[in-house]
């Protein structure tokens, strides 16, 4: 039932939200991931690897986790002190 | 400082401790659980590296997790945007697995690391993550014996690294550049692992030893039509023949009817197709990888190379790296797949938190022969063996030594269980199964009377460091066998007026040098070099075996069969020694004769228990 559930979420996730921003990301021809063959240029190496699109959204979910599970322990859990968080 | 770094959730999790700077413990989850690659929580190999620090978990500075699982998310979602409507069904199997556990990873390591120890959460010592790339490239860096090199690190996938240069300088290691998701070595290889009807992730390694059996029919359709290599070595690959970024398969219709046809049915005959496809990737391959070496020595101007991530363990390219490559020596982790992610993160966290006033000092080994993990006294192996009336004596080094190396010397074959586990890939003298070189038969004896594998493959030769160079085309230690090289031409046996006198997979079966059990088609080796102050009591072993037989060498071959994880406790190797055709096991000074034992049914559904990689 869960299962279910969650996957039905996830469909409806897929179809008004991923997939219309693929559409609109293919329209301007923004490419979220770089899978282009180009004979022209010299080099494929990535100096600084573009991570910020949704940095801050997942900030945003870690943000609302970590305020849940605040109201279950102490405002000063070492979690603060992270420098090396999970992204 | 201790630090214990974990790696964890996608395959061959493990467990790894260092205490001020110094590796104490390592060990793979899959190899106290049984399950081969097991991805889940290192519960064991956690535990067991705490016993042998003799800490508890609390006391712990830092504990380190391998990945950022954020990033990795944020790569999945980018690449179901990009490929969309493609990969509808992936993004359901995926996504409900992330939101379900991994997307709250942390939540999750903080509450199996509390179960695990009986501390509360907010007791926890702090839980930080290093990026993929960055505990590979650690890895490499910091157990290696320079203080200056270049670090190459080549994988599969990370968060969105799948190829990353770094510079490391005494305790700094500096990313200098990536190569990302989705163009990837590690799956392109993986690619056509899954094309030959090989397990992805597992079987690549056997898609290397076929490579010699193969003409290098595809390369040039390989360069042409999938990858477009640059002159500095980055590629990218044409996504249009693969099917990994969005689906469930490696490849795409598209790249089977380029090469002709479907995958292999897996367990089906190995034909000559096969062959010609292991060896055409295997050239490209070795092509990228010497590009990108010759690349970074030129930018980097540094003598000395590091290599680590799944594709370091591909030993035939490593060979040509250091024979044709620019750098003077290169130095690649053991354990160079995602366990050495868990040593890796630790380490990076030690090199960043610890005090920068105590001089940062390298020794010639850190990994200290990447013997680990669990070792086991003669008094508990024999509590073991009482419990379940086992027949064996007890004997010491003196005599147990020359004893073995006559039985090895009749063309046994021996299990040999022997000090501190190995961590990595690899069987490097303790947890192995040992035999005559120089036997023509012993090849296919082990492949199919013991360890139940297909009949291609190959096996490595142990010899004594000091004799390498007269019996191999190499003049420097691989003691973690992850070199190939040709075997010495005064010790092959060349086919009278150069005709060959088999074909495809028979050709193993000619003789083609005065140690044929591990001299493969190709007449190279995968060298293990032994070392007196590593193995002490494995060097004493080859050096008995050589007094009677002139021969410094014996062939090692992990201890265990096809799909079943390397033995760890003495219980894991009396079964494995039961279940085949093995005629000795030696385990620390206890001794077993198959002829001893009682005699019993082989019991064939412990063999099912491990399925086919």
């Amino acid at each position: 039932m869960q299962n279910y559930f969650i996957l039905s979420i996830l469909s409806i996730l897929y179809f008004f939200i991923i997939f219309p921003i693929g559409l609109l990301f293919k329209i301007v021809g923004y490419r979220v991931v770089d899978d282009r063959i180009d004979e022209k240029i010299s080099t494929y190496r990535v100096v600084n690897s573009n991570r910020n699109f949704f940095i801050k959204f997942l900030e945003f979910i870690e943000g609302i986790k970590s305020k849940v599970s605040n109201k279950k322990k102490s405002l000063s859990s070492k979690d603060n002190n992270d420098i090396y968080p999970m992204w | 400082m201790n630090i214990i770094g974990i790696s964890a959730y996608y395959h061959d999790s493990a467990a790894a401790l260092i205490s001020d700077g110094i590796i104490v413990a390592a060990a793979q989850e899959e190899r106290f659980t049984r399950i081969k690659h097991d991805p889940t929580f290192p519960k064991k190999s956690i535990e067991y590296c705490l016993k042998e620090a003799n800490l508890t978990l609390d006391q712990l500075d830092y504990i380190v997790f391998y990945d950022k699982p954020l990033l990795k998310f944020d790569r999945l979602v980018k690449t179901y945007i990009y490929y969309s409507p493609n990969g509808f069904h992936s993004f359901l199997r995926s996504i409900s697995v992330w939101i379900k556990g991994k997307i709250f990873l942390k939540s999750q390591l903080k509450n199996e690391l509390s179960l695990l120890s009986g501390i509360s959460i907010r007791e926890l010592p702090d839980l930080v993550f290093t990026e993929h790339h960055q505990s590979h490239a650690a890895s490499a860096f910091y157990p290696s014996p320079y203080d200056n090199a270049a670090v190459l690190c080549l994988d599969g996938v990370g968060e969105w690294a799948t190829s990353s240069v770094w510079l490391g300088n005494k305790e700094k290691l500096t990313l200098q550049w990536q190569i990302d998701f989705p163009h990837s070595l590690g799956l392109l290889y993986s690619a056509f692992t899954y094309y030959a009807g090989f397990r992805v992730n597992s079987g690549e390694y056997k898609l290397m030893g076929l490579a010699p059996y193969g003409k290098p029919k595809y390369v040039d359709l390989i360069l042409e039509k999938l990858i477009d290599i640059k002159e500095d070595g980055t590629f990218h690959l044409d996504m249009s023949y693969f099917n990994y970024a969005v689906g469930a398969t490696m490849i795409s219709k598209k790249f089977e009817k380029l090469f002709g046809g479907p995958s292999r049915v897996r367990e089906s005959k190995i034909t000559q197709k096969e062959m010609d496809i292991a060896k055409s990737i295997q050239v490209v391959t070795e092509e990228i990888v010497l590009r990108i070496s010759s690349t970074i020595h030129k930018e980097l101007k540094v003598d000395f190379l590091c290599l680590a991530g799944g594709v370091a363990l591909n030993c035939v390219a490593n060979g040509r790296v250091l024979r044709e490559g620019p750098f003077k020596d290169i130095w690649i982790q053991p354990a160079a797949g995602d366990a050495g992610g868990a040593l890796g993160a630790a380490l990076a966290i030690w090199n960043e938190k610890r005090d920068s006033s105590v001089e940062y000092k390298k020794c010639s080994d850190m990994m200290r022969g990447s013997y680990l993990g669990i070792e086991y006294s003669n008094s508990s192996i024999k509590s073991y063996l009482d419990s379940i009336n086992a027949i064996y004596s007890e004997l010491s080094d003196s005599r147990l030594l020359p004893k073995l190396a006559n039985i090895l010397k009749d063309e046994n074959v021996v299990g040999w269980f022997n000090g501190r586990m190995e961590f990595g890939p690899r069987a490097l003298g303790a947890r192995s199964i040992i035999g005559d070189p120089r036997s023509s038969k012993m090849q296919s004896i082990m492949n199919l009377k013991i360890k139940y594998r297909e009949s291609f493959r190959p096996f490595a030769p142990a010899i004594k460091y000091s004799r390498v160079s007269d019996w191999f085309e190499i003049d420097r230690p691989s003691p973690y066998m992850l070199f190939v090289a040709p075997v010495n031409k005064a010790k092959i046996i060349f086919p009278k007026n150069n005709e060959q006198k088999s074909n495809g997979i028979d050709k193993i079966n000619d003789k083609r040098s005065v140690i044929p059990a591990i001299t493969h088609v190709d007449y190279s080796a995968r060298i293990q070099t032994v070392h007196k102050s590593t193995n002490p009591r494995f060097y004493s072993l080859i050096n008995e075996f050589e007094k009677i037989t002139e021969c410094p060498i014996l062939i090692n071959t992990s201890f265990n069969v096809r799909g079943e994880p390397i033995v760890c406790s003495p219980e894991d190797a009396y079964r494995c020694f039961m279940n085949t055709n093995m005629d000795y096991l030696v385990m620390e000074n206890i001794f077993l004769s198959k002829n001893d034992q009682l005699k019993q049914d082989k019991d064939s559904s412990w063999m099912k228990e491990f399925p086919l990689d």
